[in-house]
């Protein structure tokens, strides 16, 4: 899975804090979304697609075999 | 209430687990350090009571729970799964010990004395002991690192 919240929080011209304190998660949170590290719940997705703007599918992107 | 709405309780209740605020977390630490200064002192102690040093060993397990089931500061639900699978990490690395442990010391006390050794289960303070340690140590090791 691939996303594109660091482009879009770029966009927004917003750090991972204040994103984090958006959508109530901690900032290493954020980092591990960004870092493809962690996929977040269909809830916090919902959230983060709320804040930018943009469906899920936008930001989220399914990679290869997935 | 019919057989329905207990199953759906019964689920409710299930699925939603709730942790301790993290006020816990710190009589947890307390605790911790009271039981381990107790422990200490015990062993350098000759006539130690060995009610006193049950009791010390139950604070220093109720101690490490309480850590363990304390929230964090921020808690969300990427801290939640890596505490899930420190629990997994623990409940099958603790299984694994409470297997093999016996038998290595079995071994090692054999090599050692060259004679006769007795084989000795663990005690189930040493088994929970190790689980919750392991835990915690999952638990920090894959915050730090996530």
């Amino acid at each position: 899975m691939i996303n594109k919240i660091k482009v879009e929080r770029a966009i927004l011209d917003i750090t991972q804090e204040d994103l984090a304190e958006k959508i109530g998660v901690s900032r290493q949170t954020i980092n591990s979304i960004e870092k493809n590290r962690y996929v977040p719940s269909t809830i916090l997705a919902l959230k983060l697609a709320k804040v930018f703007n943009k469906n899920v599918n936008e930001l989220f992107e399914l990679e290869g075999n997935e | 209430m019919n057989v329905e709405k207990i199953l759906e309780c019964e689920r409710e209740q299930l699925q939603k687990i709730n942790f301790l605020p993290y006020l816990f977390k710190k009589i947890g630490f307390g605790l911790l350090i009271i039981s381990l200064i107790s422990l200490v002192s015990l062993t350098f102690l000759d006539n130690s009571s060995v009610l006193i040093k049950n009791i010390s060993k139950s604070v220093l397990l109720i101690s490490l729970l309480l850590i363990s089931i304390s929230m964090e500061k921020n808690e969300d639900e990427y801290t939640m799964q890596l505490r899930a699978r420190s629990y997994v990490l623990a409940f099958i690395f603790g299984i694994v010990y409470a297997i093999l442990q016996p038998y290595i010391n079995y071994v090692v006390a054999l090599i050692l004395k060259k004679e006769s050794a007795d084989f000795e289960e663990l005690s189930s303070f040493v088994i929970i002991w190790f689980m919750l340690f392991i835990q915690l140590g999952f638990y920090y090791t894959l915050r730090r690192t996530r």
